[in-house]
């Protein structure tokens, strides 16, 4: 069933290609590939080397009786020409694989105020958490201030497999997701929202959300905003609200200019309940991880320095709620600063550093990078390194670099190639290579009258 | 792989030979043929030919908002007989602008209209002569709005303009806070953005291979799994499990700890955990029960099931308030609570 809804998402949006003529456009997207990687598995290496086509047609402003019409198709097919890579499926064998991201048609009514979607897609609205789905959706706006999203269908699964099971690599899973958000819009001042996340499968719940989210901004330069997941599910076994906030999370942002911005922010999670409600593990876990720091960009031109210089920096402090057991748990810390000089639109130079630090085990980061794009070529350099406060896998630090040289040949065709290469805690050295082919073209039919 | 699959590349093909970008081709635009500078210069007001803009709120496409007068005096001071002219319109609206709303503001200001329509198209152009933002901007302060791309307000759709990138990186650790923005405005960022955009990232469970990879070349770009992922993905998912567990289920985890061995299922089993793991286990799995999931969660055939029964050892944290109505309702709980 779910196979034949994809498949009519797309037959649909081919029949309907032909309507193209009102200022329409279409944005096709090509990619053929060619990696060559040694892959770890089960303490050796092996070979692979898949060749991909990736592809992805996007058509937009299609006029229909009434409306406008967009759609989209995104996919992928391979050849697996060495031995058989790994991917996020348990059904990972023979020659070929292959998937679709994203197949759905979208009508666009009333100018715009009113939509909806059927097919593959990716819902992001509320706590919807970017659900990928196999589905109808639409989103509705009344007055400019009133706005309904909402979705049903099922949870999209690794080449149609896994529906349902907890082998599907979808963090939502099920035979029936449904979902939605109430929002609220007034001038730039206010935007906030109610939203509902609901799965069952086989009947059984695995999520069963309440969430409201708020954007308040008073004044230009200032943004609040806020989000909570209230956890339905939970409220039935668990006392104490705390033990109910599946997600929360309050953010100050400033953006004073583009080159000037600071944001602070407090998150609180409870990680088990991330887990499906049907898992049995869920009912182990008590325990909280709450986060609070800040960060800024500051680039040069915010002071009329004409210096193309921007700065990033970034501080956050974990905190690990404690568990009730003797052993006690541990706070961390985590650091950012990244450097990117641009001196033309052509060029970019940076670095960048971080530091992760958990009671029993961190890393240092630090992070070398450019592109250059001359006479049609781009080129690029990449350094990175990790040292690890512990040994992994009996090693206590990863260095690799990358290098890539594209030629724009024109047409919207280009070429890349790319070497990857380093030493890390489970490959004592490795030599990965690349090399594809990408055509990106848009094709615009915009109306002409005499 | 499933056969039916095979349909997918002939409805592509199909799709991509019905180019509508023919139609566009064959239909060479036609220039213009009225003459706006002369009829300026001359002092006819553009009112004269443009009255229902007066109370236009909206631009609308296959609306044009001229009417040519067939006996106006002011014509017919310099044209006899009166021309024929059918006026078109040439473009859609990219911007919602209420001209009904602006031009009584302007009344009484030298050359009104073309304080705004500085550049008017002339015959033989095919350029439409929209004016510049900066235009706007001289009245409206749309400085915060462009820092955060707020633009929808005024613009239709932005996806035809070049991205002023080095602008729009957003703010710092915009990564980590696009979705708080994107969750209550996903018609803002669709002004911009496609939905492949966001599918790049956020189509985990169908991808082939994270953005790191595949786009080696954009190494500007914050790609969160860049680099010797492996080696740190336990530290990360420590840090915070809640953000891995928002795009990777974890039957994603299974598949490929079972791949290396390490978890049950794997073909040549090894135990990853450290010497006097049974002690421990509790505390691991109280503080990152997420961790333990990406091997362990098999349903009513977990591991954990095997000890945590009716009668043994408690699995319940504090503050648990499971009913005996809520053991008879789920099937979760009749796993181990079995009498």
């Amino acid at each position: 069933m779910r196979l034949r809804l994809g498949i009519a998402a797309l037959a649909a949006a081919t029949l309907l290609a032909p309507a193209a003529s009102h200022g329409s456009e279409l944005d096709a997207y090509s990619s053929t590939q060619l990696n060559v990687q040694s892959q770890w598995r089960d303490g050796s290496t092996s070979n692979v080397v898949p060749l991909y086509e990736f592809l992805t047609l996007t058509g937009r402003e299609v006029s229909i009786p009434g409306g406008q019409l967009y759609f989209q198709v995104d996919g992928w097919g391979a050849a697996n020409l060495g031995a058989n890579p790994w991917w996020n499926g348990y059904t990972n064998a023979g020659a070929w694989s292959g998937d679709l991201n994203q197949a759905w048609v979208q009508g666009r009514f009333l100018d715009n105020q009113l939509r909806f979607t059927l097919g593959r897609q990716t819902v992001g609205y509320g706590n919807s958490r970017m659900l990928q789905l196999d589905g109808g959706s639409f989103q509705g706006v009344v007055a400019k201030m009133v706005t309904f999203d909402g979705y049903v269908g099922v949870p999209t699964t690794q080449r149609f497999t896994a529906y349902g099971s907890i082998f599907s690599a979808n963090p939502t899973i099920g035979d029936l997701a449904v979902g939605g958000r109430v929002g609220f819009a007034w001038t730039s001042w206010l935007n906030t929202g109610v939203s509902a996340a609901f799965a069952w499968n086989g009947g059984q719940s695995t999520r069963e959300d309440l969430a409201l989210d708020l954007r308040f901004s008073p004044i230009s330069w200032m943004y609040l905003l806020g989000y909570v997941d209230w956890s339905l599910f939970a409220s039935n076994y668990f006392d104490g609200l705390g033990a109910q906030i599946a997600d929360s999370n309050v953010s100050l942002v400033f953006p004073v200019t583009p080159h000037l911005q600071f944001t602070v922010e407090y998150t609180y999670t409870v990680p088990s309940l991330a887990l499906p409600y049907n898992s049995i593990l869920w009912v182990f876990a008590d325990t909280t991880r709450q986060y609070v720091g800040g960060s800024a960009r500051v680039g040069l031109e915010a002071f009329k320095l004409h210096v193309p210089l921007d700065f990033e920096v970034g501080y956050r402090y974990i905190i690990e709620g404690d568990t009730g057991l003797p052993e006690t748990s541990g706070n961390g810390d985590r650091y950012f600063l990244r450097a990117t000089w641009r001196p033309t639109k052509d060029a970019a130079l940076g670095a960048e550093g971080s530091r992760l630090f958990l009671p029993d085990q961190g890393y240092w980061m630090a992070r070398a990078y450019g592109s250059l794009k001359m006479y049609g070529f781009t080129g690029t350099l990449d350094f990175q390194g990790y040292w690890f406060d512990q040994p992994v896998n009996a090693i206590t630090n990863s260095l690799i670099g990358s290098a890539t040289l594209g030629y724009d040949v024109g047409g919207g065709f280009a070429v890349v190639g790319a070497l990857q290469g380093g030493a890390t805690p489970y490959y004592t050295s490795y030599v990965n290579g690349l090399v594809k082919l990408t055509y990106n073209a848009t094709y615009r039919s915009r109306e002409v009258y005499e | 792989m499933n056969p039916r699959l095979l349909l997918l590349p002939l409805a592509l093909l199909a799709l991509g030979c019905q180019n509508p970008a023919r139609k566009a081709e064959n239909a060479a635009p036609a220039p213009y043929k009225f003459p706006h500078g002369i009829h300026i210069e001359s002092g006819v007001a553009c009112v004269e030919c443009h009255a229902p803009i007066l109370k236009a709120t909206k631009l609308k496409a296959n609306v044009v908002d001229v009417q040519i007068p067939t006996k106006s005096e002011v014509c017919a001071a310099c044209h006899d007989p009166i021309p024929e002219y059918k006026p078109v319109q040439r473009f859609e609206p990219v911007v919602r602008f209420d001209h009904a709303a602006h031009i009584p503001r302007l009344k009484g200001v030298k050359d009104e209209c073309q304080g705004c329509h500085a550049k008017i198209a002339e015959p033989g152009s095919f350029k439409v002569e929209v004016p510049p933002m900066a235009t706007c901007t001289a009245c409206h302060n749309h400085k915060q709005d462009y820092a955060v791309g707020r633009c929808t307000p005024c613009h239709v759709d932005l996806k035809q303009y070049a991205k002023p990138v080095k602008d729009y990186t957003h703010e710092a650790s915009f990564l980590k806070t696009h979705g708080k923005w994107a969750m209550a405005s996903v018609s803002t960022c669709s002004s911009c953005h496609d939905q492949t955009m966001c599918a790049q990232c956020h189509t985990a469970t169908t991808r082939p291979m994270p953005p790191s990879i595949q786009f080696p070349e954009k190494v500007t770009a914050e790609f969160i799994h860049r680099g010797d992922w492996i080696s740190r993905h336990a530290m990360e998912s420590q840090a915070d499990p809640v953000s891995c567990s928002k795009c990777h289920g974890t039957g994603y985890c299974q598949s490929c700890h079972s791949f290396q061995g390490i978890a049950p299922g794997g073909a040549s089993l090894r135990d990853p955990h450290p010497a006097g793991w049974v002690s421990i286990h509790g505390q691991a799995a109280r503080q990152n029960i997420l961790s333990c999931a990406g091997c362990h969660n098999q349903g009513a055939n977990s591991l954990c099931v095997a000890c945590h029964t009716t009668g043994r050892v408690n699995p319940h944290p504090p503050g648990w308030k499971g009913t005996q109505a809520q053991i008879g309702s789920n099937p979760m709980c009749r796993v181990c609570h079995t009498q």
